[in-house]
C-alpha cells in the first residue's frame, strides 16, 4: 500500500512538473538563467491551455530577453543586444535598442558602408519613433544623402525635422544645407516637369517655399509656372473650374506671369460668350445660357456673363412671346383676316425678326393685293420679275422680231392675266406671232409669294 | 532491478538528453522567431500583450489557487470540485470517500470486537475462529482504506485538472468581457483602473 501512494504522489508531481513549464521558467528567472527561462516560457506559451498564465509567460520572457540584451549591451555586442531586445518586444527594451542601432549605424560608417548605416537609420525611424536620438539621425541622413546627390530623399527627412522637430538644434544644423541645394532641386523639378507628376512638383515646390531663406524668388517662380502649367493641362481636359484656381495660385507667385494668366482666362472666357452668341443669333436660348455659364469656371462672378445670361434670358421670354403672337396671327390668317394677321405678325416681329415671320408678312401684304386687284398685281410681279429682266427680254425678242420680219406681219397679244382654278395663281401670257415664228410666254403668278413658274421651255429660258 | 533503480535511471536519462542538445545563439536570437516580420508585426504583439496584462489584474484577483483548492479536496474530498462548480463530481468524490472509510472503520471495529473475543477466549476453538474472523475483517478494513487512499489521491489529481480547467475559462471569459468592451481598463500613474 505504501508503493502505491508513493507511486500515485510521484505521477502526480512529475505530470505537475510537465505542465507547468511556466513555475520552471520562474524558478529559473530567479537564478538568473535566462536562457534556460525563456525555453520553459516559450514551452508554456506553446502548451499551456491556460490563456493567463501564457500571457504571463510572455511578460517574463520579454523580461528575460531584455536581461540578455542588457548583459550584451554592457559587454557592448551590439548586433546580439539589438536581436535580443528586439525580442524583448518592450517599452524600456526600446530604449536601448535605439542605441544598439546607433552603434551599429556608427561602425558601418566608418567602414563606408553607407547602405548598412541607412537600414539602420530606417530601423530606428520606423521601429524607434519615440526615440530622442531620431533629429540626429535624419540630420546623419540628410548629410549622406547629399554626398549621394539623392536631393528627394533629403527633402524628404528635412520635412519630418522641420514639421516635427522643428526647434532641435539638428533642424537648426539642417536648414542652410537644404536652403543651398534648392537651386539644384528646382533646375531638377523644372527638367522633369514636361513629363513628371505636376501635383507632386507643386508639392516639392511648396515645401521649398517654406524651407527657402535665399532662393524664394526663384521658388515662387517656379511655382506660377508648375501652376500655369497645372491650369493649361486642366484646360485640355476641359475641367474649367480646376484651371481656373490654378491659375488663381499662380497670381500671388508671379506677378508678371499673373498678368498673362489674366489675359489667357479673358480669352478663354470670350471663347464661351462668343459660342453664345452664336447660339442666341439662331435662337437656341438654353444652349446659349450653357454657354454663358461656362464662363463663371473659368472666372466665376463674371459680370459679361452675367449681363449675357441676363439677356439670353430676356431674348426666350420674348421669344416666347413672339411665338404665341405668331402663332394667333397663324389662326387670324387661316380665317382669311389678313390685316388682323398682318398686324399680329408685325408685332411678333418687333420681338423676334426671324425669317419665317419675315416670309409671313411679305405673303400677308402680298394677300391682301390678291383679294383687292388681283390681276393688277399679277401683272405687276411679271413686269418687276428681276426688276423688269424678264420683260425686258421679252420685249427684246419682240424688237428682233419686228426688225427681222416687219411690223406688219409680226403680232403681239400684249400682257394677259388668266384666271386658273386657284384663286390665288393667275396664268400671265405675252405671245409674238409671225409666219415665220412663234413666241407663246406664259408663267405660274403666285400671288402669295410672288414666284413665277414657267409653263414651257421659251417661259423658262427667259426666267433665268 | 527494483522500484527505486527504474525511477532513478528515467530521471538520468531525462536529464543526459537535455544536456546532449546543442545550444544554438543564432536561433535563439533570431529577431523572426515569433514572426514579426516588422515594426506593425512587433507592435501588434506588443499591443496584445500589453492590454492582456491589464486584465491579468482581474484574474488574479478571481482565480482560484490550485493549491490552496488541493488543500482543502485534501481535507474533504469533493470541496475543491465544489470550489470550481463542477457539483456532482464533488457529490461522488465525497460519497466514495464517505463509504469507503465508513465500510472500512466498520470492518476494522469487527476486526477489534473478533480480536477481544479471541483475547478472552478459552475454548482452543473459538480462539482460532475468532482469530481468523479478526484477521480477514482487518484484510476488509486495510483494504477498503488503501482504495479510499487511491481515490484521495485521485481527487487530488482531479481538483487540480478542474483547477486549472475553471481558471483557463475565467481568463477566456474575462477577455470575452473585454473584447465586449464590458470591462474598461485604463493606466495611471498609480496602477490600473477597472471598471465593470
Amino acid at each position: 500500500m505504501k508503493k502505491f501512494i508513493i507511486l500515485g504522489i510521484l505521477v502526480i508531481t512529475s505530470w505537475g512538473c510537465s505542465n507547468n513549464y511556466y513555475q520552471t521558467g520562474e524558478k529559473l528567472f530567479s537564478k538568473k538563467n535566462y536562457v534556460s527561462a525563456i525555453e520553459q516560457y516559450d514551452l508554456s506559451i506553446e502548451k499551456d491551455q491556460n490563456g493567463a498564465r501564457k500571457t504571463k509567460a510572455e511578460l517574463a520572457r520579454s523580461e528575460s530577453y531584455y536581461q540578455l540584451g542588457l548583459m550584451a549591451f554592457e559587454k557592448e555586442n551590439w548586433l546580439l543586444a539589438t536581436r535580443l531586445l528586439f525580442l524583448s518586444n518592450s517599452i524600456t527594451a526600446d530604449q536601448h535598442l535605439d542605441n544598439c542601432y546607433y552603434k551599429l549605424s556608427e561602425t558601418s560608417f566608418a567602414e563606408s558602408d553607407t547602405s548598412a548605416t541607412l537600414d539602420y537609420y530606417e530601423k530606428i525611424i520606423s521601429y524607434l519613433p519615440e526615440s530622442e536620438m531620431i533629429p540626429e539621425i535624419y540630420f546623419n541622413r540628410i548629410n549622406i544623402y547629399l554626398n549621394r546627390n539623392e536631393l528627394f530623399n533629403l527633402l524628404e527627412d528635412f520635412k519630418q525635422l522641420w514639421n516635427n522637430h522643428r526647434d532641435d538644434q539638428f533642424t537648426k544644423k539642417a536648414h542652410p544645407l537644404v536652403d543651398a541645394i534648392i537651386p539644384n532641386v528646382v533646375s531638377a523639378i523644372t527638367s522633369e516637369r514636361e513629363h513628371g507628376d505636376l501635383v507632386k512638383s507643386i508639392e516639392t515646390l511648396h515645401i521649398l517655399e517654406e524651407y527657402s531663406i535665399q532662393h524664394k524668388e526663384l521658388v515662387n517662380t517656379e511655382i506660377a509656372l508648375t501652376y500655369t502649367q497645372l491650369a493649361e493641362a486642366k484646360l485640355a481636359s476641359k475641367d474649367y473650374a480646376a484651371a481656373y484656381q490654378y491659375f488663381l495660385s499662380s497670381f500671388q507667385y508671379d506677378a508678371l506671369l499673373a498678368q498673362k494668366n489674366k489675359a489667357r482666362i479673358d480669352e478663354i472666357r470670350n471663347g464661351f460668350t462668343k459660342n453664345g452668341d452664336d447660339h442666341l443669333k439662331n435662337f437656341q436660348f438654353e444652349q446659349a445660357i450653357s454657354c454663358y455659364e461656362k464662363c463663371f469656371l473659368i472666372m466665376p462672378k463674371d459680370q459679361i456673363a452675367t449681363d449675357k445670361i441676363a439677356y439670353a434670358k430676356h431674348r426666350k421670354i420674348e421669344a416666347k412671346e413672339a411665338e404665341l403672337l405668331f402663332d394667333n396671327a397663324l389662326t387670324q390668317e387661316r380665317d382669311d383676316k389678313y390685316q388682323a394677321a398682318l398686324k399680329i405678325y408685325l408685332k411678333s416681329q418687333k420681338l423676334v425678326n426671324n425669317s419665317e415671320v419675315k416670309t409671313k408678312i411679305f405673303e400677308m401684304k402680298n394677300l391682301m393685293r390678291a383679294i383687292k386687284e388681283p390681276r393688277s398685281f399679277a401683272q405687276e410681279i411679271v413686269l418687276n420679275y428681276q426688276k423688269g429682266k424678264l420683260v425686258n427680254n421679252v420685249y427684246a425678242i419682240e424688237d428682233s422680231m419686228l426688225t427681222k420680219y416687219g411690223d406688219t406681219v409680226v403680232e403681239v397679244s400684249g400682257w394677259k392675266v388668266l384666271f386658273t382654278s386657284n384663286n390665288l395663281k393667275y396664268d400671265v401670257r405675252y405671245d409674238i406671232i409671225s409666219p415665220y415664228e412663234n413666241y407663246y410666254f406664259i408663267w405660274k403668278v403666285d400671288l402669295r409669294n410672288r414666284k413665277l413658274t414657267a409653263m414651257n421651255k421659251r417661259s423658262d429660258e427667259l426666267l433665268n | 532491478m527494483n522500484f527505486k533503480q527504474i525511477i532513478l535511471i528515467c530521471i538520468i536519462s531525462l536529464w543526459g538528453s537535455t544536456l546532449l542538445a546543442q545550444f544554438n545563439i543564432e536561433k535563439f536570437s533570431n529577431p523572426q522567431k515569433y514572426g514579426w516580420q516588422n515594426l506593425q508585426e512587433r507592435q501588434l504583439g506588443r499591443d496584445q500583450i500589453t492590454s492582456h496584462q491589464k486584465l491579468l489584474q482581474i484574474y488574479e484577483m478571481k482565480k482560484i489557487p490550485a493549491w490552496r483548492n488541493m488543500m482543502q479536496a485534501g481535507i474533504m474530498p469533493g470541496w475543491g470540485q465544489f470550489n470550481t462548480n463542477d457539483y456532482t463530481k464533488g457529490q461522488v468524490f465525497l460519497g466514495i470517500e464517505l463509504i469507503l472509510i465508513g465500510s472500512s472503520y466498520y470492518y476494522f471495529d469487527q476486526a477489534s470486537e473478533k480480536y477481544d473475543l479471541y483475547k478472552n477466549s478459552t475454548y482452543i476453538g473459538d480462539i482460532k475462529q475468532y482469530y481468523n474472523d479478526a484477521s480477514t475483517f482487518n484484510g476488509y478494513a486495510q483494504g477498503l482504506l488503501a482504495v479510499a487512499s487511491l481515490v484521495w489521491i485521485y481527487n487530488l489529481y482531479d481538483v487540480y485538472n478542474s483547477t486549472e480547467e475553471y481558471n483557463a475559462n475565467l481568463w477566456n471569459s474575462i477577455l470575452k468581457e473585454y473584447d465586449s468592451d464590458k470591462i474598461q481598463v485604463s493606466l495611471h500613474p498609480l496602477g490600473f483602473e477597472v471598471k465593470f
